[in-house]
């Protein structure tokens, strides 16, 4: 930030001329945009502010300060800003410019990310409870303590992401540019680290993050009226400084697990050249790219090389039609690193695919009188290379008769797919200012690429728009789409999703109010197949396992919210708003083996078999308002009072609430 | 010679019935073309007179100086505020001597961006606008296709912002993105509702190679920011380099981590074998996991690929 306003001051001194002169200061306008703002927030929270205060940095007590500053002539522009001095969130911008061929602009944000704690008990039936095998939450300083609002888990990053990009103009007959950027984006502070335990021990602690990537850009390119073309190199670099920290009570394949998150440090390096043609007002436009980028994983030396392609021609003769035809190819190919096979040992199998991707698309729309039709056809298809073997050497038998046999595959991911997803649309203008619109969508795959895609999918959906009298108007929107999977290896899968959404909007001279409420339902199917330890013993197959073959994963999620902006005489604005989300899921099942919940070794459930897996059931309130008074033309107060409530009706630690008031002043010069 | 450009259907009257219809527009039509070719002749005979007439009657566009438009023109294009008007607007004199009259003919030889075809909208914008790397596939772009203009979002006079949008940028989005507001209310959802991330983040609505996104792929507009996602690892898991999408709903869920659905259905929907070899085929999920720990991510949490454990556990 300091940085950031010190490279703004001293470059507005490089490129701006001093107006010394009084002829020349009289070519700037100086001042007439400088504003300063100062405000107060007094916030208080309790409970889980992992949650409900994800991202909270400008919700705790503080004084604050805005400030911006303009000036700008013939020479030249310097336009600064900055907001939130001395908050959690500052941020701050620059711009430059040097007559009319060189361009400097600058920015600076600061993201404040707070963590939840790793959530590591088990959430069965109506009720959330304590895991028996990993424990809870555990501290840096090791001390195991219950998940939840009073375990001492402040855990935050803050994310500061800085660039600082120029553009010149060449001064050449063609209009030629050529631009360089950097761009970094650091994160530090504390998150949940995890790792898998074995016996009794800690499965989530605290964890160090320190991380950085960092973005050059270079490129160069000519804008003429009817036809431009740039090329450019990018250089990312990203690098993890966390500190690592391991334990030896963990049960290692190769070496300690890490207590940290990992993530592999990289460069990537990219080179990219796109192009239009076609006036902005001619019926007839093209635009392309073509690129190259590796990425370089540099604590393994594994690289990936990825080539993509893409043109697409626009026609639009008329306002009435338009058409489009594109066509994108991509390949992507990972360099194993063979050496680093060796040092890992036998861990399984090959697991890099290499894939080349086709895709061809052609999309029209006609507006006949008051109608409008859409069309559209895509095409797709996948080829993958080195599509990982996975084995099961082991024949299956489950309780309800179901058999499977010893089991090979290529990792359930196809070779090759083929999909075909065609569209059709309208919408239609009706007296009164009413507008429907209606479309369906067909997806067909002649193979899922992995068990979860759909072989096809049908979706639809419409939406009306209702003008009504005194300045209301009422929309509505249905979307239903059905998935399904009829040609896995083991099983079907199948889905529906419904949404709705309806809004009812009044709008005045002095008045702006909306009202809005959705609903979502989820209805997803698969086959479960459930074993336990003692199905399996050595060498032997497997025997009485149970299948549920329509295993369910059901959510509910309804919201409703309202707006409020009302610009009041005397300088007056009023804005406020205010929402409501209740979100419920769950995966119902029904085992016919008892379900231990005191561990695996423990004693079997005697509270009855377990009907519910992972239930969720949330709601979530929030509403604001804020009052902002023109005292005079340049000075404005403003106050606000925000409130916010999570409430998680199966495990208390999830619950918090906050109240924030806001005070402020800004002034222009 | 150019194809004749004719007005959006918002301008058209409701439908009447068939041959009066037809009588009605033929008439219309002859109008329409009298009209556009006398205010096309009309227009070209205007001469330009300056901001500070056109600040004379619409005073509210005076503080048009004070925009990102007024402070960059001066420099940039040198484009002076007295000139800054009739940059867009056309020629005045015509529509000025007219005094506001709306019924002389001379008043409508003003150009009215909002007015014109989605095409010629383009063309003012562009024609200052063509070095910026967000706008080069504006042509076949997706929004461009769809009859939505740049001034749809933007707002020359009352836009706030760099960007001059007319509202917020999420705001603006979701106008018409409608379905969208709900996912950005669930519990898990990017800083969008607070201020700390907008829709420009991961989409270009000026064009894009894929459905508007920034990057050429989904993926690589993840990695930008999630860059410790991107590998490539020892140990890949195949779903995350074909698409952050098999497994996460951008634009909100009621799950942790923008999951599509919960664990362990999400990961059983591909991984549907017995959990209990261990040494081989460790493809599903058990029992006897599912009372140990609550979700596959608890032990298999380098989920998204790993340099050192074939089951993503480190």
């Amino acid at each position: 930030m300091k940085l950031l306003i010190a490279l703004a001051v001293m470059l507005s001194g490089a490129f701006l001329p001093a107006p010394a002169a009084a002829e020349e200061a009289a070519s700037y306008n100086l001042g007439d945009e400088t504003t300063v703002g100062v405000r107060y927030v007094s916030s208080r929270n309790r409970g889980n502010r992992g949650r409900l205060q994800q991202y909270d940095g400008r919700q705790y007590d503080f004084a604050e300060a805005d400030l911006g500053l303009s000036l700008w002539g013939e020479g030249g522009l310097f336009d600064f800003g900055a907001q939130g001095i001395n908050s959690s969130e500052e941020s701050a911008y620059f711009d430059l410019s040097k007559g009319e061929h060189v361009r400097l602009h600058g920015s600076f944000e600061t993201l404040t990310h707070r963590q939840a704690f790793v959530d590591s008990g088990i959430r069965l039936d109506e009720q959330y409870r304590k895991n028996p095998v990993i424990g809870h939450y555990r501290d840096g300083g090791g001390a195991t303590g219950d998940a939840g609002a009073d375990d001492g888990s402040d855990l935050f990053f803050k994310r500061h992401e800085s660039e600082v990009r120029t553009l010149i103009d060449l001064t050449t007959e063609v209009p030629s540019w050529i631009s360089a950027e950097y761009w970094r984006e650091d994160e530090k502070g504390t998150t949940s680290g995890r790792y898998p335990a074995t016996n009794p021990g800690t499965g989530a602690q605290q964890a160090d993050l320190d991380r950085l990537t960092q973005e050059v850009a270079l490129a160069a390119g000519v804008s003429g009226e009817e036809a431009g073309a740039l090329y450019e190199h990018v250089y990312r670099e990203y690098d993890d400084y966390s500190i690592v920290r391991t334990t030896s009570a963990i049960r290692t394949n190769s070496s300690s697990y890490v207590v940290r998150p990992r993530g592999a440090t990289h460069k990537m390096n990219s080179d990219e050249v796109k192009f239009r043609y076609g006036a902005p007002d001619s019926a007839m436009a093209y635009t392309g790219q073509v690129g190259r980028r590796t990425r370089l994983n540099t604590d393994t030396g594994y690289r990936l090389d990825d080539y993509v392609g893409s043109l697409a021609a626009s026609y639009n003769p008329s306002a009435h039609l338009a058409l489009l035809a594109k066509f994108y190819a991509r390949g992507v190919q990972i360099r194993e690193v063979t050496s680093w096979r060796s040092i890992l040992g036998t861990q399984g199998n090959v697991s890099q695919i290499d894939k080349n991707t086709v895709r061809a698309e052609l999309q029209g729309r006609y507006s006949l009188h008051m109608a409008q039709l859409k069309a559209g056809y895509k095409f797709e298809m996948n080829h993958r290379r080195d599509a990982p073997t996975e084995v099961f050497t082991k024949a299956a038998v489950y309780a309800d008769g179901n058999t499977w046999g010893a089991y090979s595959q290529n990792n359930q991911v196809e070779t090759e797919d083929i999909k075909h997803i065609a569209n059709l649309g309208a919408s239609v203008e009706l007296p009164l200012g009413i507008e429907v619109e209606a479309g369906v969508k067909r997806y067909q795959a002649n193979r899922p690429a992995y068990e979860s895609m759909p072989v096809y999918q049908d979706n639809a959906n419409g939406g009306l728009m209702v003008p009504l009298p005194g300045g209301f108007s009422l929309m509505s929107s249905v979307d239903y789409t059905h998935e399904k999977n009829n040609k896995s290896n083991l099983t079907f899968s199948n889905a529906t999703y419904n949404n709705y959404m309806a809004a009812l909007n009044w709008a005045s001279k002095m008045f702006d109010i909306g009202i809005n409420a959705a609903r979502q339902r989820t209805r997803a199917y698969s086959a479960g197949y459930w074993g336990t330890a003692n199905n399996y013993s050595g060498s032997n197959n497997v025997v009485n396992m149970q299948h549920d073959p329509g295993l369910a994963y059901l959510s509910k999620d309804d919201t409703i919210g309202a707006q409020v902006n009302a610009r009041l005489p005397k300088g007056l604005t009023v804005n406020g708003g205010g929402s409501y989300t209740k979100s419920k899921g769950a995966i119902p099942v029904s085992f016919t083996a008892p379900f231990r919940t005191t561990g695996v070794t423990g004693a079997v459930d005697t509270t009855g078999n377990v009907t519910d897996l992972q239930p969720t059931d949330t709601q979530i309130s929030r509403g604001n308002v804020r009052v902002e008074y023109a005292a005079t033309k340049d000075v404005s107060l403003v106050a606000g009072y925000s409130v916010a409530r999570w409430t998680d009706r199966l495990d208390s630690a999830q619950r918090g609430h906050v109240n924030i008031l806001e005070t402020g002043l800004t002034a222009k010069f | 010679m150019p194809p004749v450009r004719t007005p959006e259907r918002k301008l058209m009257k409701p439908k009447q019935s068939s041959a009066f219809s037809c009588a009605v527009a033929a008439a219309f039509a002859l109008v329409a073309v009298f009209a556009i070719t006398g205010t096309a002749r009309a227009a070209d005979q205007a001469e330009k007179v300056g901001a500070t007439t056109c600040v004379g009657c619409h005073a509210e566009y005076g503080s048009f100086s004070k925009s990102i438009h007024g402070k960059a023109w001066p420099s940039r294009q040198k484009i002076a505020f007295e000139q800054s008007c009739e940059t867009c607007h056309g020629a005045g004199s015509l529509h000025a001597n007219s005094g506001g009259d709306k019924s002389n003919p001379d008043f409508a030889t003003i150009k009215k961006p909002t007015a014109l075809t989605v095409a010629d909208q383009s063309a003012i914008c562009l024609s200052c606008h063509k070095k910026e790397k967000e706008l080069m596939a504006w042509g076949t772009g997706a929004h461009k296709q769809n009859g939505v203009s740049c001034l749809k979002c933007h707002s020359m006079h009352k836009g706030e912002g760099k960007a001059q949008l007319a509202k917020s940028e999420t705001e603006t989005c979701l106008n018409c993105h409608k379905n969208k507001r709900a996912d950005l209310q669930l519990a898990s959802h990017h800083p969008i509702l607070e201020g700390k991330m907008g829709c420009t983040g991961c989409h270009n609505p000026h064009g894009g190679v894929e459905a508007n996104l920034k990057a050429d792929s989904l993926e690589e507009t993840c990695f930008k920011c999630h860059a410790d996602k991107a590998g490539p690892y020892a140990f890949e898991h195949p779903p995350v380099g074909e698409s952050c999408a098999n497994c996460h709903k951008p634009h909100g869920s009621q799950n942790a981590y923008l999951l599509k659905q919960a664990q362990p259905f999400l990961c059983m929907r591909c991984h549907k074998w017995p959990h209990v070899e261990r040494s081989n085929g460790v493809n599903a999920t058990s029992i006897t996991n599912l009372e140990q720990r609550s979700r596959c991510t608890d032990c298999h949490h380098e989920i998204h690929g790993s340099d050192r454990h074939a089951a993503f556990k480190n």
